[in-house]
Parts: structure tokens; sequence; C-alpha cells
């Protein structure tokens, strides 16, 4: 035998620290994948439902209440088709036009100083005001074109689904709460058992801009009469 | 002037027309720059210091730069906080990068300008700050490796103002590869007509002499080439069809932007200029007011062409 | 024998004179017996020209109320005025006693609601019509996209008070507004999800 002892204990070393490494790694790694699983971070989102949604702009006030947004600015807007068909049958398709909470968020991506952050915990896209600088580049990069200058505190505001005012009380966001006829669905994308996931698998759904790459997570579900243009 | 204002709906333009003389000033700076990089480097013989064309820069690099970010800051809604901007720092921002960008450059020019006119400095200061002197000339042993970071420096600043605007998806007219291009080409043509306006009728260089004449001859190029970017530009946007072809449209086609383009930024800004050049006198070509009224043209031509990429660009949505 | 003759025609002329006076006196004797009075037993009908007058002896402040509403605008487009029997018409000989033919105007909805009469879509259309017979659905349109959407499905009544001036609705700010929408909404909403 050419191998000395020496080597014979170096090698056999070498074996058992490569492999102990790798085995508490698959390991522990299966570990933190369950614990992820169980309590780990959400992914809020929102849909608008088209077929329920009377155009009554509740949501709208609820917010401005709520999130104290003055006049002449909104958080969101509910929008108002032109009317389709002839008296005594004409119909309005009425969308919502707010933060999409995207994960991918150009408005994120552009800000200077980082005031535009995502909360990585809830998926939540916010503004973090003392940084804000009021430079303009995040109302210019949303492609969705919902951020505004609030007037009173100068920076840059938008819709943050309540996160410091209704969901910090562990309530559901304004808008949703206010819906007459419960045409907006809030929860947990990441919870399989989540009222808006139930939705999502049940019907048919589409968002605005997917094709820009943003992976908005404001879904709508579609008015039924007429073409979807997102 | 309704037109003009309906046109200029600074209510609903986010950037309006004091980015774009931002924009100009930055890109003038850096064109300014370049061309006398070039110039000391290649064409001046003798003491660059004596000559009006870098004198100029010396003025005019700093000038831009300065009242460039100044009225940047009083654009910011919350101005008092743009310290803010330098201190923090999103590497994924185009912006962020360009304020680092902005100081690393303006440290470099002064170094630079202070190397090429260090006697006339100390002569200035009269025996005050004698730390400077020193320090120049410590400055002084890297001088090439300077000038050519200066270069590159100017070059990127010059191509900044046109990815700061093509990574905004929002605007198919802006989210264009090609606007950092005609950016570039830009700076260069509004550096060149800044530096032979100041340098000629206020540094006293002769129109005759040999930084001029090559100025003169770069100039021609770069404005063919600037033409050239612009066809490129539009073909793409038109080609490319849905709201960047609708966006092309709106801009060059018809309305107020479409003259301010076609009057403006062509007509007035590059084809007059070439066509001066092309066909006046030798005599008339050296005289004062010449070089006046044709440099002038250019510069409002560039000016122009900021202000029309910034508002047509915020017309049209994605 | 002159006399004879002279005699004969003065006797003709006076007989003449006593003729015509007689007359005389006969033509003013007739006038005064033209005067004797009437005393027939026929009933003698007044013409007045306000239609309403009838009406308003019980319903007594509801013309005054209505001019609040379809006052003098609508007069300017009518060239008269808005008659009771216009909207209210129908009226049937049993009018006092608990009046059971003639048009009343009530709120009513085509989805069944706590508080709310339920009225299917076609009826509720028909009955409007009184009301958009007038106000024409495109005029309409531009006072209100709301009333498209609610031609089928919501009575007139349910919003509006013809016998007021500004009431109802057109007394509602943006907000009080938008409850309206919320109230009702989420009333039948409710139903429905407990169905």
């Amino acid at each position: 035998m050419s191998c000395s002892r020496r080597n014979f204990l170096t090698g056999a070393g070498a074996v058992i620290f490569t492999t102990g490494v790798a085995g508490t790694a698959v390991i522990s790694s299966k570990k933190t994948l369950a614990s992820v699983q169980e309590d780990g971070d959400k992914r809020y989102g929102m849909i608008h439902d088209e077929t329920a949604c009377i155009g009554c702009t509740a949501c709208t006030e609820a917010c401005r209440e709520v999130n104290n947004v003055p006049e002449g600015v909104s958080r969101l807007e509910i929008v108002r088709s032109e009317p389709q068909g002839e008296f005594p049958n004409v119909d309005y398709r009425f969308t919502r036009n707010s933060c999409q909470h995207c994960d991918n968020a150009p408005c994120v991506m552009v800000c200077p100083t980082g005031a535009a952050y995502k909360d990585e915990k809830t998926g939540i896209i916010d503004v973090h005001q003392d940084k804000c600088v009021g430079c303009g580049y995040c109302l210019l990069a949303c492609p969705y074109q919902v951020r505004f200058f609030h007037p009173e505190n100068k920076s840059a505001d938008k819709c943050n689904f309540c996160r410091d005012t209704n969901l910090a009380q562990g309530k559901l966001p304004a808008c949703v709460e206010s819906c007459p006829t419960k045409a907006l669905v809030f929860g947990d994308l990441n919870d399989p058992s989540s009222e808006i996931n139930k939705v999502l698998n049940t019907q048919v759904v589409y968002r605005d801009k997917v094709h820009l790459g943003t992976s908005p997570k404001l879904y709508k579900v579609p008015h039924q009469k007429g073409e979807i243009s997102s | 002037m309704s037109a003009w204002e309906t046109a200029f709906q600074s209510g609903v333009v986010v950037w309006d027309w004091i980015i774009a003389i931002y924009l100009f000033l930055a890109g003038m700076s850096a064109g300014a720059v370049m061309i006398s990089i070039y110039l000391k480097r290649k064409v001046i013989e003798g003491d660059p210091s004596e000559n009006g064309i870098l004198r100029a820069t010396a003025f005019l690099a700093p000038f831009g730069i300065i009242v460039g970010l100044t009225i940047l800051i009083f654009h910011l809604t919350k101005p008092l906080a743009f310290w803010k901007i330098m201190i923090f720092v999103n590497p994924t921002s185009v912006m962020s990068m360009g304020v680092i960008l902005f100081n690393v450059y303006m440290a470099v020019l002064f170094i630079w300008i202070g190397i090429i006119f260090r006697k006339q400095i100390v002569g200035f200061l009269k025996g005050k700050f004698e730390f400077v002197d020193g320090l120049l000339e410590k400055f002084e042993q890297f001088e090439n490796a300077l000038e050519l970071f200066l270069a590159f420096l100017a070059l990127i600043l010059a191509a900044y103002t046109g990815f700061l605007l093509s990574a905004l998806q929002t605007f198919p007219m802006l989210n264009n590869p090609v606007l950092p291009i005609l950016f570039l080409f830009s700076s260069l043509s509004s550096g060149a007509a800044a530096c032979l306006l100041f340098g000629v009728l206020v540094f006293k260089e002769d129109s005759h002499g040999p930084s001029v004449n090559w100025v003169h001859g770069f100039e021609r190029p770069v404005v063919m080439f600037e033409l050239f970017v612009l066809v490129t530009f539009f073909t793409g946007l038109i080609f490319a069809g849905g709201q960047s072809q609708l966006a092309a449209i709106n801009a060059i086609g018809s309305g107020f932007w479409a003259s301010w383009f076609w009057w403006g930024v062509i007509g007035a800004g590059m084809l007059l200029p070439l066509l001066l050049n092309a066909v006046a006198p030798k005599s008339v070509k050296h005289s004062g007011v010449f070089i006046l009224v044709v440099t002038t043209l250019s510069l409002v031509g560039v000016l122009m062409l900021r202000t029309f990429v910034l508002y047509a660009g915020q017309m049209t949505v994605v | 024998m002159g006399n004879i003759k002279l005699a004969i025609v003065i006797m003709l002329k006076t007989l003449l004179a006593f003729c015509l006076y007689g007359n005389s006196v006969h033509a003013i004797a007739d006038s005064n017996v033209a005067q004797v009075a009437s005393d027939s037993a026929r009933h003698e009908v007044e013409l007045i020209r306000d239609k309403d007058y009838k009406c308003v002896q019980c319903h007594k402040d509801s013309k005054e109320t209505l001019m609040g509403s379809h006052g003098e605008e609508s007069h300017k487009i009518l060239g008269r005025d808005v008659n009771c029997t216009e909207c209210h018409n129908n009226i049937g000989p049993d009018h006092r006693e608990g009046a059971p033919k003639v048009t009343k105007y009530a709120a009513a909805q085509s989805q069944s609601g706590t508080e709310k009469v339920f009225l299917d879509p076609e009826a509720i259309l028909k009955a409007n019509s009184q009301c958009t017979d007038c106000h024409q659905p495109k005029y309409l349109r531009d006072d209100s996209w709301t009333h498209d959407v609610h031609a089928k499905n919501l009575t007139c009544s349910n919003c509006h008070d013809v016998h007021a001036k500004k009431t109802k609705v057109l007394a509602l700010d943006k907000k009080e507004r938008i409850k309206l929408c919320v109230d009702c909404h989420s009333d039948f909403n409710n139903n429905k999800e407990e169905e």
C-alpha cells in the first residue's frame, strides 16, 4: 500500500468534512423551507370585480377619509366607460385605477434615495416620506400613472393598501370595507387557502400592462360584456 | 397664447421646461469638455491656458453644471432635502448613479481646469490659500490620466441624460435605446457651438486659427450624424407599431410640437446652420456677427430638441 | 172746393203722424217687455279655465308644491302649466272612495330588499314612462349617468319628489349621494347573500 497513515487520515477527514457540511446544509435548508411556508412573508394582493362594481366611488371616499387624502388628488380612481347599448338597456363598465403593488416595481427601481421601497414582509410598495426629496422620477416611472405629489407633505404618495392605517389596526383596507357590493377582495397571495386565491382559481381574471414585466398584484375580474382592454 | 399654454401643460407634465434647460446645460458642459480635451491633446500648440476656446470651456463647463444642478434643486418639491439625494444611493436608479457621476465629474473638472490655469489661479489668489498651488502641482503628475478620465466622464455624462429618460417604460417615445446616442451627439453639437460662441467672441480666439478650424470641421459631421440618429429614432418608433408608433405620430405628425420640431429643431437648429456654413463666402464666415448668429441658432436648436423630447415624450403613455 | 183738399191732406198727415207715434210707443213698450227675467229650471254652466280647480279643492297644497319643481321652466317649454291629470291620469268615478283607479307614484325596485316594494323591471319601465315621456332619456344621461342604469330597476319616485322644490337626491351633496348608492346596494346585496 502506497497510502501512508497521514494520507489516509487526511483523505478520510476531507470526506467526512464534505459530507458533514453537505448533509447539514440539506437538513437545515429543509427546515428553512418548512418555516417559510408556515410563517413566511406575505404577498398582499387585491381583486376588483368589474361584474359587481356599480361605480358608486364609496371606495374612493372611504380611502380619502381613512388616509387623510386631500381634495384634488386621489389614491384610487374608478373610471367609467362610455355608455354601451341603448336606453333602457344601457350598461357601463367601471375599472379601478390604483397602485398595483408590482412585485417588480419600476418606481422602486428608479427612486434615487430609496424612499420608494417594497416591504418584503407584506409585498406592499410604500414610500419613506422622510427620504423622499420630490424629484418626480417615480411619478414618471409608474406605467399605471397612479402616483402623485401630496399637496401637504410634498412627498410622493399613492395607495399603500392602508398599511399604516387600517392594516395596522388589523382591519381590511378602507376601500374593501366600504364597498356595498363586495366588489373588492383583499388577501395574501402566498396563502393557498385565502379568499383571494379562491377567487383567482375560480374566475377569469386579468391584470393591466402585464407585458411590461412589472408583475402587478391588482387583479380584475373582467366585465362580462365587450372587449377586455389592459 | 393658448396653443403655447396647452402645449406646456405644466400641470400634467411632471418634468417641465426647467428640466429641459438643465438637460441642455449639462449636455453643453459635457460636450464643451470633450471638445476642449481633444483640442488640448491634438490641436493646440503652446500654452493651453492662452487658448480662447479652453478659456471659454473653463467658464462654460462648471457654469453649465452648477447652474443646471441648482435649478434642479429648486425643481424638487422639497428643495431643502436635496442633500438626501447625495447620501442615499440606489444602484438600480439611473438618477442616483448620475448624482455620483456629477460629483466625480465636477471634482475632476475643477482639478483639470486648475492644472491648466494654475499660473492664473495662483496669480489671482495673490498669496492666499498657498496650499492650492502645492495641491495642483501634485495633481499635475497625473494630468494625462485625469484628462482621459475626464473625457470618459464627460462622455458618460452626455449620454446619462438620455439614459435617465430611457429608463421610463411609461413613455414609449422616451423608453428608447437610441435616446442616449441622440443626446450624446446633441451634447457635442451644443458644446461645439458654445465653445465657438464664447471662445471667439468673448475670449478673442483667432477665427482663422487651428482650434476654430478644427471645431468648424468637427461640427458638420456631428450635425449630420445627429440628423441620422433622429431619423433612426423616429423610424424605430414607427416600426415598433402600437403605442410607440402613436407616440411618434403624435410628436412629429401634426400639432404644436410637430411645428416646434420641424421648424425649430430641424430647420433653424440644424439645417439652417449647415446651409449658412456651406454657402457663406469666406469673408463673412469669420465675421463676429456670422459666428454669433450661427452658433446661437445651433444652441437654441439643441435647447428646443431637449424641450421637444421631454414634452412630446410625456404626451403618449404606453 | 180747395178747402176740402187741404182738409183731407191735413187729416192724412195727422193720421200718419199718429201712426208713427203709436209705432214708436209700441217699440219702446216692446224693449221693456224683452227684459223679463228668466226664472227657468235649467243649470247654468260657468266656464273656468283652471283644469286643476276641482283637484285643488281637496288636495289643497299639491298645485303649489308642484310649481316648486315643474313651475316656470316647465311653463317655458310647454307653453302652459303642468296639470294634475297629466300624471295622475285615469281618475275613476269612485275617486272619493279610496281612489282605486287613479295613477299614483311610489318607490319600487327590481331586487328584493328589506324595505322597498318589489316590482318587475318591465312594470317599472312602464311606470317610469309617465316621466320619461317628457323627460327624455338622452337628457337625463347628461344630468346623471345613474338614470341609464336604473331605468328598469328603480321607479323615479325612489330618488325624486315632484311635489317639492329641490328635494330628495337633488338636495344631497356628493358624499350623501354616494351614501344613497351604498345604502340600497348593500341592502339588497346582503339579502341576496342570505338566500
